[in-house]
């Protein structure tokens, strides 16, 4: 309302800043390629965003089976702690984006380096939640466990998998996240697909509504990708509800 | 047979400086098929003194033995009610009860046979789809001893089981605990900081001292059985807990002695 408001009002200029309408029909048009708003990009939508669909996905992927193994690890064994989680911590710290000439250097071009950063950068929200989600088991509930005659692989799949899974879970939510932002990131540079590439395309031919209507689009997967951990949270964890304070 | 032994049980947390000795010169004795309360004031060593029998810790020294088998880790065969259940939240009520007989192996027929004859026997059979979170701590408790007699161990420990429950509750729970102990007989460790529970529920009460913990003194409790709530009105139930008030009430003095001392000082 606002955006649309300054817009139509003159308080922006619409050549840098054009207003919802504009965006929207623009959008569709890269989607659907029904209205030439999106000029030479009509049509381009589907495929940049299989491109970036696939290296989220397997970027999380990836992330997600290191990070929850590792993070009960760290979570479960003080010996494993002091040898993992002083590099762990150290590497959060570095900002993902200062991996990029390495990523390139290591991987090249194309889809493979972008897929490491992700799953990278996906990698440390899991692994710390994990980590605290198994630190902050009830022990009676490990002992009731070990009183009922559970052996120590039942002990990890029955009791203490599912009881860090509501913060494995938040997690996830994170990771996801962060990997819709490394996807950008990574696609700015040596690859010719994807939104990232498509935005960063935009930028450089100065379309503005192009620009805008892809990076409201990635707003929208990454909403999307978040709804679809809550409502698999939801099948998994039907004891577990999330509330607010107010119910 | 399934007695429960210590024999001079020392049991010290930490190192150093920051060492704590729980028990000292712990020794005493469950008999077979014997319901035993172990009773004393708070922080003298009664809960570790059963988790040493759970096998949850290891004693310094001395020997802690059940059935003659010395103990070195948890089992099945001593079975453990915690304070505030403990249960699975993520499991239901069912699945809490049937989880020591999966761990067990037993075919699913025979899970599901003993799992609704024990929702039966806590009268739970129409909250077995339910999740611990949506009961309340008396039904969470009679979980509790359902997945514990599903185990069908042949010694309990309990650890001040009804401790986190409403007076009125309480009474409930201890009669029908009485109930289905007088059925079975097993042999039974019960750690509690109430008189009157500590008497009602026992065929013997010991009383722990002040810490560093060990036995002061075992009285027999020759109440009849079967026993309902109303052997607590008896002049042998009151004569029985008015003299274990008096031991209990001697040591709890001597844990807030420092406390009178700097009172006295200022």
């Amino acid at each position: 309302m606002l955006w649309q408001l300054s817009v139509s009002a003159g308080l922006v200029r619409a050549e840098l800043l054009p207003g919802p309408g504009e965006v929207s029909a623009t959008l569709l048009d890269l989607v659907f390629a029904n209205s030439g708003a999106a000029g030479r990009y009509s049509g381009d939508w589907p495929e940049h965003a299989t491109a970036s669909l696939i290296r989220v996905y397997a970027g999380f992927a990836l992330a997600v089976a290191a990070a929850v193994p590792v993070g009960i690890g760290i979570g479960s064994s003080r010996t494993f702690e002091r040898v993992v989680d002083p590099t762990i911590q150290l590497l959060r710290n570095i900002p993902i984006t200062g991996f990029v000439p390495i990523a390139i250097v290591l991987f090249g071009l194309g889809d493979r380096p972008a897929i490491y950063l992700i799953a990278l950068a996906a990698f440390f929200p899991t692994v710390v939640n994990t980590s605290y989600g198994v630190r902050q088991i009830d022990q009676r509930i490990v002992r009731s466990a070990l009183m009922m005659g559970a052996g120590p692989f039942q002990r990890l799949v029955r009791v203490i998998l599912p009881a860090a899974l509501p913060a494995i879970f938040t997690g996830l939510r994170l990771s996801m996240g962060v990997a819709w932002v490394l996807v950008v990131v990574a696609e700015f540079i040596g690859v010719r697909s994807g939104l990232g590439y498509l935005l960063f395309d935009a930028y450089q031919f100065f379309a503005p509504h192009v620009m805008l209507a892809t990076m409201f689009s990635i707003g929208l997967l990454g909403f999307v990708s978040d709804r679809l951990i809550l409502l698999i949270r939801l099948r998994v964890l039907a004891w577990n509800r999330l509330g607010t304070l107010r119910g | 047979m399934a007695e429960i032994a210590l024999r001079d049980v020392r049991k010290t947390f930490g190192r150093g400086r920051d060492a704590v000795t729980a028990l000292d010169g712990c020794t005493f004795t469950v008999p077979d098929g014997e319901f035993v309360t172990l009773l004393g004031p708070s922080g003298c060593g009664k809960t570790t003194a059963l988790d040493l029998v759970a096998g949850f810790t290891a004693s310094t020294a001395g020997r802690v033995t059940v059935g003659g088998r010395e103990v070195t880790r948890p089992g099945p065969e001593r079975a453990v009610v915690f304070q505030d259940s403990a249960l699975f939240p993520w499991l239901r009520v069912e699945d809490n009860i049937a989880f020591g007989i999966r761990m067990a192996g037993r075919p699913a027929r025979e899970i599901r046979e003993r799992v609704d004859r024990l929702l039966e026997r806590v009268g739970l059979t129409e909250f077995r789809r339910r999740y611990p979170a949506e009961l309340s701590g008396g039904m969470r408790q009679r979980v509790s001893l359902a997945r514990v007699l599903a185990l069908d161990s042949a010694v309990l420990l309990m650890d001040e089981p009804f401790g986190a429950l409403d007076a009125q509750t309480r009474g409930l729970m201890q009669e029908f605990l009485t109930g289905i102990w007088e059925r079975d007989r097993r042999t039974v460790l019960f750690v509690t900081h109430d008189l009157d529970e500590a008497v009602f529920l026992a065929d013997r009460v010991l009383v722990m001292t002040a810490r560093p913990g060990r036995i002061k003194q075992e009285l027999q409790v020759d109440l009849p059985r079967p026993r309902a709530p109303d052997i607590m009105a008896t002049p042998r139930f009151h004569a029985l807990r008015d003299e274990i008030r008096r031991l209990v009430r001697d040591e709890a003095i001597r844990t807030m002695r420092p406390l009178a001392t700097e009172r006295g000082a200022s």
